[in-house]
């Protein structure tokens, strides 16, 4: 320990960034050189960068915990790398971005169980990739991967989180595309990252609107200046034809809140961004294990905790939060009871689980969720490898990714798969709600919390260009609704987990039928496949499955105990709370904002859920083995037509495809249109064609006869002539508006004379034609004058002109400057200026600062 | 540590760069290690020696060497008149003196690395031309223009190295056109007077075409003409503006100059404001392009060949919105901010939105990136409206990055484009399995266009969208709608960055993934040495300015400052006189932002001060008004 | 004799202009030359008789240089031939200006004529006695110097006009010219003559200063004043080609043998520029005859905006480059004119229409010797499609070509270019209160665009086209009178374009001392 501290000071904990840059440094060799390392080298590489990250983030873990131990407050321990970017915030004041890593207790954790579930899959992925051509170029990728979760997870500020987010998003596109040379795994991957797109605008927004109202983006600055969110802004403005009775205007904390879950929802699929995920399993299972189950999709959970102190400020968006987790769970559950493809069948229950996380941190229970994750990590992590072990012995039988995992082929594979067939048991039980494992006290407590706890709105009113607006109330009915969905959900995990679990391993086998899947090893690219197969005869004979070497037993093992065990540092029924404890100052700040309905008997929550696992596992047992499925098959052909849709995952994708992709697509059709036809058309043609056209027209003059040429001068002469013949009454004027001084002078001409009606009513002030050809007078502020004037030339040819001056106001500042003041805050420029110094390296935190936004409010107003 | 041990570890990355970049290539190609090793040493070197030192910087106007500027810009012109006498049947040596007239070049224009950018202008000159017409030559760098020049001649090299691999015909014409291409552009960065700046704006079409018409595609004739057409208009109304301008000094000040320091003093009356501003902004939104005189670019790019379309795309684009800060927002500060919410809308809706939905559904991949190039330059307009810190030193960033991976886009198309001759998404396919560095190297610059983080094209894109979000300018109408109007622009200009993934990942799945259909592309050779060389300057730089960025932020901030701060000084005095009073000179400001300043000929004995680089020891009082 | 000496450049060209009349008539014949010997001396001598035109014609353009060097002519010199010839500095720049631009199209003639058949004598005093006429013309401060040195210039042209015999074309457009240019001079004669009989001068000084009083009043007088003021106009607006007087100029610069057509381009338009200037100056210069209402301006500058825009719109449709050329002219015309329309406002202003008709004659005697150096027997360089691939079969002719064109097309940094800068700054500065001509500021450097695509159109099928199998494909000369005359035009195109500080203050200093 303190040789660990001597090493790394505290003040500035390099540590992190070696924690980092282990992984890339593994990416970069596999990457770049692995074709030439050969298999072993890479191996090597590979798992010792991310063992290597492992030992090391246990150190910082071991260091933090040191450090918060000995203050009983939350601790970060900062690694300030090098000035990024400087930004302006509020009244253009300087944000200097640095390139810094900061490790709590939250980030802390879930480094470990990055590092170590990554180690381990690493170690699984030896054996299962190994006959990959790509073999080099998965290990690089994974690197890679690891490298941006440590970003994501180590990041000091929102935008060197950022990098990490789409880093991982970038892994994920290239893991799932990884055969890329299969057009529907490209596609997959290019889904992914699009969708991942579409929440990293989210995420970009809140970014920019937190920067323009706090004025910093790293972890310190926006927990102090936070306030500053609490400012309600126009986003629609008032359509009178619509019937709008004002201009609608919301929190600008409940903005950011819904940005920042756009992002979430992008990251860990849920509604309605999920639909990336399930296309996800295009890519290797390991792939599925670690990105799609364990880590990358939980960012998102871990987000939402790492901003609590922000979504507290607006009930209205942890509602969102809350609703949209349950809702995906139900949602994601439903679908997951039709599938056949067991890793179509797990992606679904991930992200039903995920939706349970969000359900969790969205009513404010923000330990529970992030426990959720933990715990997750563990059993579905096991879970896939599992079902990645599976596949691998099927494929000793079908050379057909698909048809390799269709569970209908399967049946009876515990005699075969022993060692998996315990771990996935022990990780099934997790998932279902065992009591005692793992997954049954984070989904117990994360239910518990649905129901009693509820978000307080700050002691606040949110200042509003019109007074101040008040704020979003959590309903009282939520916490029920809530409840009770999360407890349907968790009914239906159990049963499809277990028509899972049945399906693969009790029965009998039911591979050896498959003769119309058998597919040559040759055509049989796309898809892992190992071991080199004896040629299978027909029928019952052939290769049997066989359990998988250790480098792939070992992880599931290690995995399903931690599936079993891991709950025990946070199982409240026996009054364990070390989670609770190690994360509680993480949460200090949010928690403020949550308040729970006070001490609940726990014993009616513990038998709902026990119930729900109950029912869930006995009706499965009871239609998938005591009924061999009949009624399942009864219902599917009583009602086609949903189980149809059921089947097609409620056609969301169509959907989609047809609304929202169409509609960009179409409006893209017509901008090339608009582009060519309209934009060059008018620019460019019709003038070519004009200026043409002039040239054509001008040129048939050109007659070549000498009468038409000389005509045409004697029309010149015409024109000049009568040019000269007739008056003109061309002025000019000149004025002074700052003294109201106006001359009008007429042109000069031959024989020229003129007279004036300086008045313009109508009266000439003297009979006679003179000379006088200039007019002065003056005109005061706001007034105007007709002038009227004659002028008579050497052949007595008069003509009459008039013109009308005026003289406006003096003030003629046109966009008032004022109202553009007021606008650009100043004010609050000073008020965040002391939450921009945290960004600054190795500066105390500040006092928190002044805020205007921090009204009393009226009685009221303030939630009972 | 011992002094042994400290050179030890200066050395140590230089070696290690070296060697890990030597060991890149999978063939065996000695050029090809020795040039890849050196790229990354440069590498390492520029990090290194351009890494900023938290001490303040001190002018060092000592170490200027006035006529540094001369040689960079007037080496090439000089190359290209030579070039007319050496023999057009020996292409061997026109090409190695092309190299190194450029290579001499790039060399020279290192030397301005040599001095911290602090505000003012650096390596000034200034010599009496046209007394007559108060025109002098005056050239000078800020931190706006240094990177646009490293740019210039650090593209142009490629792009001439390119040609040379695809283009074997009349190759005197290719190496005349390319050094005075090259002179023109550097000479229209660094001038300072408008009539010099007029005539290297001008000079450059004339290259530019020739380069288009003569070893362009089937349309070439076509895009040539519709290019120069496009920027005579523009120009030509930007003369008028200048002529003006000059009418109106000489009426004001007693003496006529064409001196940006002069001319950016005269205040005039709103509708001559206006006037003048369209004529100017109107020849650079054709340059830039910005919507909706953005179709001659598609074309133009298509029909070049590939070198041509990277200086193109890389430096000459660039000339639009250098002019735009420089002239516009420098002379033209109040109407510029007044018209900044506008353009600003115009630049989201028609520029980042509009252009990436266009390239979408483009089949030729070259028409496509030109039309990506229409989305990332609306990018970098908005951030010059936006007008705060972050918004103008991101978007003059993302000048540097639209260089950087658009050139990078198009040397990549070229290559395909010389294997195949078409450049047709709906011939490609999966190509990834016979040119996997090919497709890497691919995949890379994509994601630097579509501004993944931890490249080049983040950095820029994030500053200008979080500079529009907290700009005032875009958000200066009427009271409460208005933060909210840069709040709308910032997440429309975010959304810009979802559709750029989509139109990106599209083409390079059609083209590099899937299966394998094409029976021509079967036997296609990976990029080769000439190619990675190319290449390799600019992936070094994708990461460089991606991780790295302050490296070049540091060197612009104060220029931008100072620049921002001219900018709302013009602001305020725009909206605090009526609209159309008399003309005026706005009072000297004196600092070293006007070092050089056109002194009237009546009252001095001497005619100009003789070079910023003298004067600059002793700063003139400031505010010496007449 | 001292008295001479102001006129001393019209002397030495006139003089030396006799004397290779003499030689060339009773010199010794060419050997060898086929046909028409016997009636033609001169005949297979152009090389020699060329080379001695240009040496007189430069002569007299160092003369003038020299002369304007020696210093003033004061009053009293000038006096000495006044009214009938006023050496002042505007003349004298005006003699240079000629000089250069006859010299060059002798240089043209000395390799045109042998190459195209058309090898005869006679060509070179004329083209002499008609560069004396336009000298006398830039010179001429009363209305019979005028008139007579109008027809000593035109007389030669038209000769020079019908000099290929056996062509129609030629003979056409020689008749064509004649019979409109007298019809002008008959109509300017006229004019003339109701000045005098207005004012009873026929001096410009004089009926300026006679105007005075009669534009005061009304009446008779007034009327005949203003009629010969207006046919005046027409006959210099002939002169100078504007629209809508120019008809004849397309045919009559297409009809004829090229170095004829270039010092038709070259010096005519400037003698009637110069002439027009000065007439319009001195005789009408009062203000309320140049008043910006109802005077003169007003009228040229419409007639200049008409005459760039329509040339420019025609010459872009034309298939002919020597057309094209021709029509270009009228659009430069148009140019010029917009100065004179400043110098209306402001007389120093002048020195721009001074300075463009310098940086006009190089760049057009230019232009017309990179086509003369283009073609060559039975394959002249008449249009585009004849042009085509040129570029690479004789670069240097394409290059002195583009070289012109994008001065004609104002392009930096050449004389073109500075010289369309000058003129439009002096329109923007006389601008200053009429909306009017601010507008003709835009739309003429507009107009410039135009021209710029059909100036361009030429290197495009230089450069970037092949030609059509069959097509009638120029086949480049070789001449070193020509390849002379191209530097020497290039040279002083670039070195007046880059460096135009002399030939401004010269321009100038012109101008002042002129009306």
């Amino acid at each position: 320990m303190e040789a660990l501290l001597s090493l790394f000071p505290k003040d500035d904990l390099t540590l992190l960034a070696f924690i980092v840059l282990l992984p890339l440094v593994g990416a970069v060799v596999n990457g770049i050189f692995g074709k030439r390392l050969g298999r072993e080298a890479v191996t090597l590489m590979g798992l010792t960068a991310i063992g290597g990250a492992f030992l090391l983030s246990v150190a910082a873990f071991l260091i933090l915990f040191e450090a918060q131990h000995e203050s009983e407050r939350a601790v970060r321990l900062v690694w300030h790398g090098w000035e990024w970017l400087k930004l302006s915030g509020p009244g253009g004041a300087p944000v200097t971005l640095t390139v810094a890593l900061s490790v709590d207790a939250l980030s802390g954790t879930m480094a470990l169980v990055v590092t170590g579930v990554g180690f381990l899959i690493h170690l699984y992925s030896w054996k299962y990739m190994e006959e990959d051509p790509g073999y080099h170029r998965f290990f690089a990728y994974l690197n890679l991967f690891i490298f941006s979760m440590l970003v994501l997870i180590l990041g000091d500020s929102l935008p060197v989180l950022f990098v990490g987010w789409e880093g991982v998003g970038l892994c994920s596109y290239l893991l799932i595309g990884f055969w890329f040379d299969g057009e529907a795994n490209a596609s997959a991957g290019k889904k992914a990252f699009i969708t991942n797109r579409i929440g990293d605008f989210g995420l970009l927004v809140a970014m920019g609107l937190m920067l323009r109202n706090v004025g910093a983006l790293d972890w310190n600055g926006l927990e102090q200046g936070r306030g500053n969110l609490m400012e309600g802004m126009q986003i629609i403005q008032q359509i009178g034809w619509l019937g709008m009775k004002s201009p609608v205007v919301v929190n600008t904390a409940t903005l950011v809140g819904l940005a920042l879950f756009l992002g979430c929802a992008g990251k860990s699929a849920q509604l309605p961004l999920y639909v990336w995920l399930p296309d996800a399993m295009a890519g290797p299972t390991p792939v599925s294990a670690l990105i799609h189950a364990a880590t990358m999709v939980t960012a998102g959970v871990y987000l939402v905790c790492r901003l609590s102190f922000v979504f507290v400020l607006s009930p209205a968006a942890m509602l969102v939060v809350a609703f949209v987790g349950a809702a995906t769970a139900l949602l994601a559950a439903s679908i997951a009871f039709a599938q056949n493809d067991i890793k179509k069948v797990l992606a679904y229950s991930t992200v039903s689980q995920l939706g349970y996380m969000f359900l969790g941190v969205g009513v404010g229970a923000f330990t529970a969720g992030f426990f959720h994750v933990i715990t997750h990590a563990f059993f579905k992590a096991c879970l896939f490898l599992g079902a990645g072990s599976v596949i691998h012995a099927m494929h000793a039988r079908i050379h057909d990714t698909d048809t390799s995992q269709d569970m209908r082929f399967m049946g009876g594979l515990r005699k075969y798969l022993p060692i998996t067939f315990l771990t996935f048991a022990a990780s099934w039980a997790a998932i279902v709600g065992f009591p005692g494992t793992s997954g049954f006290f984070s989904k117990d407590a994360i239910l518990l919390s649905a129901f009693s706890s509820s978000i307080v709105p700050p002691q606040t009113a949110v200042s509003a260009p019109g007074g101040p607006m008040d704020v979003f109330l959590w309903p009282t009915w939520a916490g029920s609704v809530l409840y009770a969905m999360g407890l349907a959900g968790a009914v239906m995990t159990a049963f499809y987990m277990t028509r899972l679990f049945i399906g693969i391993f009790f029965g009998e086998f039911r591979g050896w039928k498959i003769v119309k899947g058998w597919k040559e090893p040759e055509h049989a690219h796309g898809h892992d496949h190992h071991h080199a197969h004896e040629t299978p005869g027909p029928g019952m004979k052939g290769p049997s499955p066989h359990e998988s070497p250790w480098q792939m037993w070992v992880p599931l093992a290690i995995l399903g105990a931690l599936a079993l065990v891991a709950g025990l540092v946070n199982a409240h029924l026996i009054g364990i709370h070390l989670f609770d404890h190690w994360l509680e100052p993480v949460f200090a700040t949010a928690n403020q904002g949550v308040k729970t309905k006070g001490e609940l008997a726990e014993g009616p929550f513990l038998g709902a859920a026990v119930a729900a696992f109950a029912v869930g596992v006995g009706g499965a047992y009871w239609v998938y083995v005591t009924q061999k499925g009949a009624p399942a098959k009864a219902l599917a052909e009583g009602s086609p037509g949903l189980y149809a849709l059921v089947r097609d995952k409620w056609r969301i994708d169509e959907l989609y495809e047809e609304t929202f992709i169409g509609a960009v697509d179409s409006l893209a059709e017509i901008a090339v249109v608009f582009d060519k036809w309209v934009v060059d058309g008018i620019i460019a043609r019709v003038t070519a064609f004009v200026v043409s056209l002039g040239g054509t027209i001008l040129r048939a003059a050109q007659t070549g006869r000498v009468q038409a040429y000389a005509f045409t001068m004697v029309l010149g002469l015409g024109g000049i002539g009568w040019f000269f013949v007739a008056p003109h009454t061309d002025y000019r004027l000149r004025a002074d508006e700052r003294n109201g001084q106006y001359t009008v002078a007429l042109t000069p001409g031959a024989g020229y004379t003129y007279r004036w009606d300086e008045t313009g009513d109508g009266k000439w002030d003297d009979k006679e034609f003179g000379p006088k050809r200039e007019l002065k007078f003056a005109l005061d502020a706001d007034k105007s004058q007709k002038v009227r004037f004659q002028v008579r030339n050497g052949f007595g040819r008069v003509r009459t002109g008039e013109l009308l001056v005026h003289r406006p106001k003096v003030d003629k500042s046109g966009a008032d400057p004022s109202a553009m003041e007021a606008v650009t805050p100043e004010m609050r420029a000073a008020a965040s200026a002391a939450g921009l110094k945290v960004v600054a390296p190795n500066r105390p935190p500040p006092k928190i600062p002044p805020q205007p936004g921090l009204l009393p409010v009226p009685p009221g107003q303030v939630h009972p | 540590m011992s002094p042994v041990a400290r050179t030890f570890f200066d050395i140590v990355p230089y070696v290690l760069a070296f060697a890990v970049a030597a060991l890149l290539p999978r063939r065996q190609g000695a050029a090809e290690r020795a040039g890849l090793g050196a790229v990354a040493v440069f590498a390492v070197l520029i990090v290194k020696g351009l890494w900023p030192s938290g001490l303040p910087d001190t002018p060092n106007p000592a170490g200027e060497w006035k006529h540094l500027l001369d040689v960079i810009v007037f080496l090439p012109l000089l190359g290209a008149v030579l070039v007319l006498f050496l023999p057009r049947q020996s292409p061997a040596v026109l090409r190695r003196f092309t190299y190194g007239i450029l290579g001499l070049d790039f060399l020279a224009s290192l030397g301005l690395l040599a001095v911290p950018m602090t505000k003012g202008w650096h390596f000034q000159h200034v010599e009496a031309w046209i007394p007559a017409f108060g025109i002098r030559y005056h050239v000078a760098v800020d931190g706006l223009s240094l990177w646009l020049i490293l740019l210039t001649t650090l593209t142009t090299p490629i792009a001439v190295h390119v040609s040379f691999g695809s283009i074997k015909t009349r190759i005197k014409d290719l190496c005349f056109a390319y050094l005075m291409l090259h002179g023109a552009m550097l000479g229209a960065f660094v001038s300072l007077d408008l009539f010099l700046f007029f005539l290297f704006w001008e000079l450059m079409l004339v290259p530019m075409i020739v380069m288009i018409g003569i070893w362009g595609g089937v349309e070439k004739i076509k895009a040539a003409y519709k290019f120069f057409l496009y920027t005579m208009t523009g120009s030509m109304l930007m003369l008028a503006a200048i002529l003006y301008l000059v009418y109106q000094h000489q009426k004001l000040a007693g003496y006529p100059s064409f001196d940006y320091l002069a001319l950016s003093r005269l205040v005039l009356p709103s509708w001559a404001a206006w006037a003048c501003f369209v004529g100017f902004g109107l020849a650079f939104a054709i340059k830039v392009p910005m919507f909706p005189f953005h179709t001659w670019l598609p074309d133009a790019h298509v029909q070049a060949p590939t070198g041509g379309s990277i200086v193109l795309a890389a430096v000459l684009l660039k000339l639009g919105t250098y002019g735009y800060i420089r002239f516009c927002m420098g002379m033209f500060g109040g109407v510029a901010w007044a018209a900044a919410p506008t353009l600003g809308a115009v630049a989201v809706c028609g520029g980042i939105l509009y252009g990436a939905l266009v390239a979408w559904k483009q089949d030729d991949v070259k028409r496509l990136v030109a039309y990506s190039s229409v989305a990332h330059m609306g990018f970098v307009m908005l951030g010059l409206f936006a007008g705060n810190q972050a918004g103008v030193t991101g978007s003059i960033l993302q000048m540097l990055n639209h260089g950087v991976s658009t050139g990078a886009l198009f040397l990549l198309v070229g290559v395909i484009y010389d294997r195949r001759h078409t450049r047709l998404v709906r011939e490609f396919g999966g190509i990834a399995k016979v040119m996997p560095v090919y497709a890497a190297l691919f995949v890379i610059v994509t994601m630097s266009s579509v501004g993944v983080p931890g490249t080049n094209g983040f950095v820029g894109e994030f500053m200008v969208i979080m500079g529009t979000f907290t700009s005032s300018t875009l958000a200066s109408r009427s009271a409460e709608t208005v933060r909210n109007f840069a709040v709308q622009q910032g997440s429309i200009a975010a959304f810009g960055v979802v559709l750029a993934a989509v139109y990106m990942l599209s083409v390079t799945q059609k083209i590099f993934f899937g299966p394998l259909t094409n029976e021509k592309n079967r036997r296609l050779n990976d990029v080769n040495v000439r190619e990675t060389l190319a290449l390799a300057p600019l992936i070094a730089l994708i990461f460089v300015i991606g991780l790295f960025p302050n490296i070049f932020l540091s060197r612009m901030n104060e220029t931008t400052e100072s620049l921002i701060q001219r900018y709302r000084d013009a602001r305020a005095a725009y909206q605090a006189r009526p609209a159309d009073a008399d003309p005026e000179l706005a009072p000297r400001r004196g600092g070293p932002l006007e070092i050089g300043y056109p002194e009237d000929p009546g009252e001095k004995a001497q005619p100009a001060p003789a070079g910023g680089t003298e004067a600059m020891n002793a700063p003139r009082p400031a505010g010496g008004a007449p | 004799m001292n008295a001479l000496l102001p006129a001393a450049p019209i002397l030495f060209v006139a003089v030396s202009a006799l004397l290779l009349m003499l030689a060339e008539a009773f010199g010794s014949p060419a050997t060898g030359t086929a046909g028409e010997v016997g009636l033609d001396v001169g005949a297979g001598r152009a090389g020699e008789l060329a080379l001695g035109a240009a040496v007189i014609l430069f002569g007299g353009a160092i003369v003038s240089v020299g002369l304007w060097w020696a210093g003033t002519p004061g009053e009293a010199s000038t006096a000495a031939l006044a009214p009938y010839l006023v050496m002042d500095r505007f003349t004298l720049f005006f003699c240079f200006t000629l000089c250069v631009g006859g010299g060059l199209s002798a240089l043209l003639a000395g390799g045109y004529l042998p190459e195209h058949g058309l090898d005869r004598g006679e060509f070179f005093p004329l083209i002499l006695f008609s560069t004396v006429g336009a000298m006398a013309l830039a010179a001429a401060g009363d209305l019979l110097t005028l008139f007579v040195a109008l027809e000593t210039m035109s007389l030669g042209v038209y000769c020079m006009i019908g000099l290929r015999r056996g062509s129609s074309r030629a003979t056409e457009a020689a008749l064509k010219y004649f019979l409109l240019g007298s019809f002008a001079a008959a109509l300017m004669l006229f004019g003339g003559a109701l000045l005098y009989g207005a004012t009873g001068h026929t001096d410009l000084v004089g009926i300026g200063r006679a105007l005075g009083p009669l534009l005061g009043g009304s009446g008779g007088n007034l009327a005949l004043a203003l009629m010969g003021l207006a046919l005046m106009l027409v006959g210099l607006m002939f002169k100078v080609s504007a629209v809508p007087f120019h008809m004849w100029t397309p045919d009559a610069y297409e009809g004829a043998p090229t170095p004829t057509t270039s010092f038709m381009a070259v010096a005519v338009k400037s003698a009637a520029f110069a002439v027009l200037l000065r007439v319009l100056m001195t005789a009408f210069g009062d203000e309320r005859l140049a008043s910006w209402g109802a005077g003169w301006p007003p009228v040229l500058s419409v007639l200049a905006l008409v005459s760039m825009t329509v040339a420019n719109l025609i010459a872009g449709r034309q298939q002919s480059v020597k057309r094209m050329l021709a029509y270009s002219s009228i659009a430069h015309a148009g140019y010029a004119l917009v100065g004179i329309v400043a110098a209306a406002r402001r007389p120093e202003l002048a020195a721009s229409v001074l300075y463009y008709m310098l940086a006009y004659t190089v760049s057009t005697a230019g232009a017309f010797g990179a086509l003369v150096l283009a073609g060559s027997r039975g394959a002249e360089a008449v249009s585009y499609a004849d042009l085509a691939g040129i570029g690479k079969r004789h670069p240097p002719a394409a290059l002195a070509f583009s070289l012109f064109l994008l001065s004609l097309a104002g392009v930096p940094p050449t004389a073109g270019f500075f010289g369309k800068l000058y003129v439009f700054s002096a329109l923007v500065d006389a601008s200053a209160e009429s909306t009017w001509l601010k507008v003709l500021v835009v739309v003429g450097l507009l107009n410039s665009v135009i021209g710029a695509y059909y100036y361009l159109r030429v290197l495009v099928f230089m450069y970037m086209r092949e030609p059509e199998p069959g097509a009638p494909i120029a086949k480049p000369m070789r001449s070193g009178y020509v390849t002379f005359a191209l530097a020497l035009a290039a040279i002083l195109v670039v070195a007046i374009g880059l460096l135009p500080g002399t030939s401004l203050e010269v321009a100038r200093a012109a101008a002042l001392t002129g009306p």
